[in-house]
């Protein structure tokens, strides 16, 4: 009936051919797994040691081409240095992209005033208008109970307030991300995954890559460990800590790792009336879906009505630094994505021509190391209102009991090792810090205040950890990015 | 799979969860603080600001804690008084 190529519409059922259900009462325990690595006859091998080759020598470094590496190299190129980005992947834009974390958390403080600007804000500039959907900036502050209605199911709008919160097509933030480096005059390499630092004592002097061309060396003279996992500092020897070591506040937190997906063919129209119109049925529908699959992920609208974000299904008990639980995690991230998908087309309104669009490329990670810096960022100080001397950043603040909060450059310094500055969820803090400062937009800005001071760090010949604030602080309000008191520092 | 106030948070309460939470979705009862499960956003704001680690991910809820998924979702359902009544039946059941 459909010689021709013309396009069938499956029905709920018969999408999953081949099977009745993907979802199994409790779980299915069948389900085979990869198998565990069989037992080596020898514990290491040794690997001889070898010249090789340098590809370039560069002014900055920035490892990682996600948001903070992004942001970190626009910057560091716009005080005239040279840049290199070096990326694992194919496409910039890291975890907001190819993690499909494309709902940016906010950017707005509680009154409205956007607190985290700069680069990260220019890039959301650049992307076409129907590649990002949020509220305009006459919103933003709003506590109008409509608008406050209409924006909290887009997730831009909380404790009934509308916000800068915007939900983005992740596709044209690689774009926008590419453009806007190599239209500065960066270097970017993808494919290329650094495995190495290369000191000299204390000092990073550069980093060692791996790509198809085998390893390669990069020097420089300041290096920004964007790496999200403070991959270059680890692997220089620094100081970090996880929470898996008691760090005073959480201790023993169980980050969850997912990797998140994206669904089209959908009616949110549909799917939000039912949700909203029948609160009794959603609720069973909720239990039903728990009970069939042990948890409902809740999905999300993204930058369209008819393509949705399922932010999970978030799997604790596994480390982002393990190979075996990051290949265990993909797994089993897709069978529930593949259940909720079957659930999903048969029971919920809105859902019955669904299909997957994309399971993210990239495993949503919260957290592993994080720097062990000059100042870490605590829940005692923003708590206390604490505004540093040194603040490089204002962090919207979780909500309105509590005031924006002030992100010091030495959360951005190595307490021991030259040469080298981090940006990104990894920079120095506490677990609840961290739980924000992990988000895209903080990424951004740490990430621009990492290379304005690597950048000014090269310009006047000083060590990163000696760069005057001030000097920081300035240059990052020319460039557009927002602190306390950037009036003052404008003006001056 | 949202967030869940376990067993420890009762008899702190000590409420820094409330506010670090960015959707207000965090209630409290006569003995408990809990997850209001159809607000909350997954965020994980709460979870390390608890200062007995009584907020765990959904999917690591212990076994011996799993009532509590129960307790938190009887929130929207009947607000208090539901909360304190499933926790009351919790806890007489287990005593």
């Amino acid at each position: 009936m459909d010689g021709h190529g013309a396009q069938r519409e499956p029905d709920a059922e018969s999408y999953f051919t081949g099977r009745d259900a993907w979802f199994t009462e409790g779980g299915d325990a069948d389900a085979p797994t990869s198998p565990p690595p069989a037992s080596p006859s020898i514990a290491t091998v040794s690997e001889p040691a070898r010249e090789i080759p340098v590809h370039e020598e560069t002014d900055v470094l920035v490892v990682g081409g996600g948001p903070a590496g992004t942001a970190a190299a626009i910057a560091a190129r716009r005080l005239g240095q040279r840049v290199t980005v070096v990326e694992r992947y194919g496409d910039l834009g890291g975890l907001s992209a190819g993690g499909l974390v494309i709902w940016i958390d906010r950017m707005t403080d509680w009154q409205g005033t956007q607190v985290i600007a700069g680069i990260g804000s220019e890039l959301l500039d650049r992307l076409p208008q129907d590649a990002v959907a949020g509220p305009g900036p006459e919103l933003w502050g709003s506590t109008d109970p409509d608008e406050v209605a209409y924006w909290r199911e887009r997730l831009s709008a909380f404790r009934d307030t509308v916000c800068k919160s915007p939900m983005i097509d992740p596709e044209w933030l690689k774009i926008a991300s590419h453009e806007m480096l190599v239209g500065a005059g960066v270097r970017v390499l993808l494919h290329s995954w650094v495995v190495a630092a290369i000191t000299d004592g204390d000092e990073v002097k550069g980093a060692i890559f791996e790509s198809k061309q085998g390893r390669r060396a990069i020097l420089a003279k300041v290096v920004v460990d964007a790496t999200g996992d403070l991959d270059v500092i680890a692997q220089a020897g620094g100081a970090f800590v996880t929470d898996s070591e008691t760090d005073g506040k959480g201790g023993n937190v169980q980050h969850c790792i997912n990797t998140a997906f994206t669904w089209s063919g959908v009616d949110f129209t549909r799917w939000l009336a039912f949700k909203q119109g029948d609160p009794q049925a959603y609720r069973d529908f909720m239990a039903r879906g728990g009970e069939a699959m042990g948890y409902v992920e809740t999905p999300h609208v993204g930058w369209r009505d008819d393509v949705v974000v399922f932010m999970g299904p978030r799997l604790t008990g596994y480390s982002g630094l393990d190979v075996e639980h990051l290949s265990a995690v993909e797994l089993e991230s897709r069978r529930r994505m593949v259940a909720h998908l079957d659930f999903f087309r048969r029971n919920a309104p809105g859902f019955e021509r669904a299909w997957i669009m994309l399971a993210a490329p990239q495993t949503g990670i919260r957290m592993t190391r994080r720097l062990a810096g000059l100042h870490p960022m605590t829940m005692d100080d923003w708590r206390a209102g604490v505004r540093h001397a040194d603040e490089v950043g204002v962090s919207p603040s979780p909500s309105q009991k509590i005031a924006t909060i002030s992100v010091p450059y030495r959360a951005l310094v190595p307490e021991r090792l030259d040469g080298v500055l981090v940006g990104g969820r990894h920079v120095a803090s506490d677990a609840p810090t961290q739980a924000f400062m992990r988000e895209i937009p903080q990424c951004w800005m740490t990430g621009h205040a990492a290379g304005v001071g690597a950048a000014i760090a090269v310009g006047t010949g000083v060590a990163p950890r000696d760069v005057d604030a001030a000097e920081i602080r300035r240059e990052l309000v020319a460039q557009g990015a927002y602190l306390h008191d950037a009036g003052v520092l404008a003006a001056s | 799979m949202t967030y869940v106030i376990t067993e420890a948070c009762i008899g702190t309460t000590d409420r820094s969860c409330e506010d670090v939470c960015p959707v207000d979705c965090i209630h409290e009862t006569a003995e408990m603080l809990v997850i209001d499960p159809e607000e909350c956003i997954d965020c994980g704001y709460c979870e390390p600001s608890c200062p007995v680690s009584a907020i765990v991910p959904g999917d690591g809820v212990p076994a011996d804690q799993r009532a509590y998924v129960a307790i938190n979702a009887a929130w929207p359902v009947g607000g208090r008084d539901e909360v304190e009544r499933l926790l009351g039946e919790h806890r007489s059941g287990s005593a």
